[in-house]
């Protein structure tokens, strides 16, 4: 059973049709995922309250499917409305907060971000944060001044994932979690010798992405038994808190 | 499903930018373990430094891998740069050949009068174009030529453009390699027809286990898979022509 940790809900303004949440039940059939963790792409593209208030309806309705999760987006320009949702959204079904910096237009330096994660903290929630490029290093920064916050560096920095040594180096309260739609080789596995499998966060941004796209580079990766273990599912099960398959 | 793969984006050398090399040895693991029985090989030398040797390099390697991936064949990557050095190419080139292109590296821009003029030249010639970079920038500067093109980096992202621009180019074609979206490759098929598909992997410096996995875990029939990963390329480079009738 795997738990994918970063995925979203709702559609995109590309050519796809992703929007219906039957497609997120279908993918984690197909790929025998058993946790899923979304935020709302509403949320982090256009309106973060708007698009938590969606999310919440799609994960309280009628039959909804028990295997999601959800993230709440927080958008560091407002942060009022953010604390109204984190006091509202709360376990079991929501356990984590999801931060785009480039939609919400906060750099991962700067002082909103700050007090974002902060507040994420306070509600003993970790983080999980689009990182692109050298802003990995930022983040990890973050985490080293915010006491008791968990930051999950989403698409572990992309094109910048050579630099994931130097991030856990600066805190040990960054995660990393790769999705990426243009994967380059042999990154897990690199990641993996370099610093351990507890830092690994398995994550396919479904339905955005397809989860054969991270899942074949696990497979390139050739994880031993107690990596997967830790990378597909214990760690993340630690992380968030969520309950043991 | 592990049918016969025939891999449209194969690079040896080494990517500057990364200091990624990507050796004749380790492609042909990849064949091995992916199926991968044919395919197109460039020279990352050529892109990068110097057409002339990095074509000598592509020819040599796909000479020496042929024992291990027995359809490959080289591509003659071109410097989009140098119109005059890639018209003497173009011409020692036999009509019908596959020439690669990467202008996004090789600070070329669709509008430069040399890009056009190697393109002109690359039609007359009936070339196989395999071209790299933002198709919604390039794929307007080979419209309109009646050219066989495979664009190589094709994202998900910009699939509307991808079925606007090939709807009236026939001859346009797409490597799988960043067709992503859950649904990206059956778009693409019932847009435009599953003949437009064709597999590609860039493996030693994309992850060539993800574009593996994202073609046989599609929900494409056995058929349409079988076409994309092998049939659509075979059929780019004149083989199995007798299939082109059926």
């Amino acid at each position: 059973m795997i738990v994918d940790a970063h995925a979203h809900w709702g559609p995109w303004f590309f050519s796809m049709e992703t929007g219906s949440v039957a497609l997120n039940s279908k993918l984690m059939d197909r790929f025998d995922i058993g946790w899923q963790l979304v935020s709302a792409i509403e949320a982090i593209t256009y309106d973060a309250p708007a698009g938590n208030r969606s999310l919440d309806q799609v994960l309280s309705a009628d039959g909804a499917d028990p295997r999601l999760f959800g993230l709440v987006t927080v958008d560091p320009r407002e942060l009022g409305a953010a604390r109204e949702d984190l006091q509202r959204l709360s376990r079991p079904q929501w356990v984590g907060v999801k931060i785009h910096t480039h939609y919400s237009a906060t750099p991962i330096s700067s002082a909103p971000m700050q007090a974002a994660v902060e507040l994420a903290t306070e509600f003993g929630l970790p983080v999980l944060v689009h990182t692109w490029g050298e802003d990995l290093l930022d983040l990890a920064a973050l985490a080293a001044r915010v006491p008791g916050s968990r930051l999950i560096a989403g698409h572990m920095g992309a094109g910048a994932w050579r630099r994931i040594p130097e991030a856990r180096e600066i805190s040990d309260r960054i995660w990393f979690e790769p999705c990426w739609s243009q994967p380059e080789a042999s990154r897990l596995r690199w990641v993996l010798d370099q610093i351990g499998h507890d830092r690994l966060v398995f994550g396919t941004d479904a339905t955005l992405i397809d989860p054969s796209v991270t899942l074949g580079a696990v497979q390139a990766a050739g994880l031993t038994p107690g990596e997967w273990d830790a990378v597909m599912r214990v760690n993340a099960i630690s992380l968030f808190d969520l309950p043991t398959p | 499903m592990t049918e016969e793969c025939w891999d449209v984006d194969l690079l040896v050398g080494r990517e500057p930018s990364t200091a990624v090399r990507v050796t004749p040895e380790e492609l042909a693991e990849w064949a091995s373990g992916a199926g991968v029985r044919g395919g197109i090989l460039g020279s990352l030398r050529a892109v990068h430094f110097d057409a002339a040797s990095g074509n000598d390099e592509a020819r040599r390697v796909a000479e020496e891998l042929q024992r291990r991936i027995p359809g490959i064949v080289p591509a003659v990557t071109l410097e989009t740069r140098d119109w005059l050095g890639t018209r003497a190419i173009l011409r020692q080139t036999p009509p019908g050949s596959v020439v690669r292109l990467a202008p996004e590296h090789q600070d070329c821009q669709p509008t430069h009068p040399g890009f056009r003029a190697i393109i002109t030249e690359c039609v007359e010639r009936e070339m196989v174009i395999l071209c790299e970079g933002d198709l919604r920038r390039w794929g307007p500067a080979l419209a309109g030529r009646g050219a066989a093109v495979v664009f190589l980096d094709a994202h998900f992202y910009h699939l509307g453009d991808l079925v606007a621009l090939f709807s009236e180019e026939p001859g346009f074609h797409t490597s799988t390699r960043l067709l992503n979206g859950p649904d990206s490759l059956e778009i693409v098929r019932d847009e435009l027809g599953v003949e437009r598909l064709v597999f590609g992997s860039r493996a030693g410096l994309h992850e060539g286990a993800s574009a593996l996995a994202r073609l046989r875990t599609s929900t494409l029939c056995p058929a349409d898979r079988a076409a994309v990963a092998a049939g659509n390329l075979r059929r780019l480079l004149g083989l199995d022509q007798e299939a082109d009738l059926s």
